[in-house]
């Protein structure tokens, strides 16, 4: 019992814990906030270690950043739940996107903005914001984390033809926002 | 292939997730087709833009130091205890030690051992009730509310004060069970925190200063007056708990 007891608890932490920085990278981008995602990927984690017994071995990754990401919409729903209540607090709910939104705005009309060398990580880490959730959590887990279609598809729980077609729409919307647009011909 | 079917596979094409039949097809396709051609140039602009300016955020290192602590405290909560990690393994033989070896020693080293244990339960509890959303018994912001719920479920009454406009609102009580006995907990909220205030009567009927701890990565802190013992866990930074512990203890609130 006891030996066993040490091999849960290690392999727990073995399993999981190497993946911190792509739990927080996906949390971050999801709830686009700081504080937010430092407590969603806590209580993931927590959440982890409760169900870690029907952990099965094998893909570690896929499975926190599965729980990881299930935390962060439960968050999304909450937080828009809470919203309606609540007074909004703008300190912390103030959306990136809202300031950056602006700057886009201005960029719109102004063509020459679009070569790809002028545009700043800023104005990029904007328009990634204004992406739907789903979207995003895609495009996060695909350029950012270098999963296959499959692994995507497993944790975000929808086909790998869904996982493509999202791919698809959310660089097309990425692309529209940038003003990399389709060459009209 | 045409060119809708083409702009259809482009993206698997770009993400190697295309089988070798259909990777030879659109590299056909490709080098016949301008117009699918420049949409590849264009895709590929923006995963060459993706790769350098988009960012990978790295967790904190207070995120990763919380992880392991709370990952190193639950284990010992009943339901988890299949698999308690190695050093807690050896914590709790030496605890069992003491327990066994209690009755020869001294009367301090009982008091801090037990001051030790339950200060390990506290934690704990704090960190099970928002693992398992079992966050209140009763929900409600409002002191008047919250204080009568407690009516006939403890042997005390419990300081229950409306906070909000110190920033830490009131989310509810629920009862608990610590050191042996049934004990009253609230819930505050403090920003994205959560804040645990656990009381019962105090034996000795002491009225002490504020002592703060810090346990697995969340900050407690300990005082007993108007014959309540007082735990205080969050994962809060120290000054906010200090600021939140001096509006609990302040006399001009009414109780």
């Amino acid at each position: 019992m006891r030996v066993e007891d040490q091999t849960a608890g290690t392999r727990f932490e073995a399993a999981v814990l190497p993946h911190l920085d792509a739990a927080y990278n996906l949390a971050r981008w999801l709830t686009r906030d700081d504080h937010a995602a430092q407590d969603v990927v806590q209580e993931a984690y927590l959440r982890a270690l409760k169900f870690f017994g029907s952990f099965r071995g094998g893909d570690g990754k896929g499975w926190i950043l599965a729980i990881v990401r299930n935390t962060c919409f439960d968050w999304l729903k909450q937080r828009r739940a809470q919203d309606l209540h609540e007074p909004f607090d703008e300190e912390i709910h103030t959306p990136d996107y809202d300031r950056a939104g602006r700057t886009m705005g201005g960029a719109a009309g102004n063509p020459e903005n679009s070569a790809v060398s002028s545009i700043t990580a800023e104005r990029l880490d904007a328009a990634l914001g204004q992406l739907p959730a789903d979207y995003r959590e895609a495009l996060v887990l695909r350029e950012l984390e270098g999963l296959s279609y499959k692994e995507i598809a497993t944790i975000t729980n929808v086909p790998i033809g869904t996982v493509m077609s999202r791919l698809a729409r959310a660089r097309e919307q990425l692309r529209k926002r940038l003003h990399l647009e389709r060459e009209e011909l | 292939m045409d060119c809708a079917r083409a702009l259809e596979l482009l993206h698997g094409y770009l993400d190697n997730e295309l089988d070798a039949l259909h990777v030879r097809e659109m590299e056909t396709h490709l080098e016949t087709c301008p117009s699918c051609h420049a949409e590849q140039e264009q895709e590929l602009k923006l995963r060459s833009l993706l790769a350098a300016q988009a960012q990978r955020y790295t967790a904190p290192a207070q995120l990763r130091s919380r992880i392991l602590g709370s990952v190193r405290t639950v284990p010992r909560a009943r339901s988890l205890r299949d698999w308690v990690p190695m050093g807690w393994m050896q914590f709790g033989g030496a605890v069992a030690t003491a327990v066994v070896l209690s009755s020869a020693v001294t009367y301090y080293s009982v008091v801090a051992t037990n001051t030790n244990r339950v200060m390990d339960e506290v934690v704990a509890s704090h960190v099970r009730s928002l693992m398992t959303n079992r966050l209140t018994d009763v929900a409600s912001s409002d002191q008047h509310t919250v204080k009568p719920w407690f009516n006939g479920r403890i042997d005390f009454a419990p300081l229950v004060k409306d906070l909000s406009e110190q920033g830490f609102p009131l989310v509810g009580g629920r009862l608990d069970y610590l050191d042996g006995r049934p004990v009253a907990a609230l819930l505050y909220r403090h920003r994205q925190h959560w804040v645990s205030v656990f009381m019962w009567p105090d034996q000795a009927g002491r009225d002490t200063a504020t002592r703060r701890f810090s346990r697995s990565g969340y900050n407690v802190a300990q005082w007993s007056s108007d014959g309540l013992r007082f735990y205080v866990v969050a994962d809060i930074a120290g000054p906010e708990l200090g600021e939140f512990v001096a509006q609990l203890r302040s006399e001009n609130l009414p109780r």
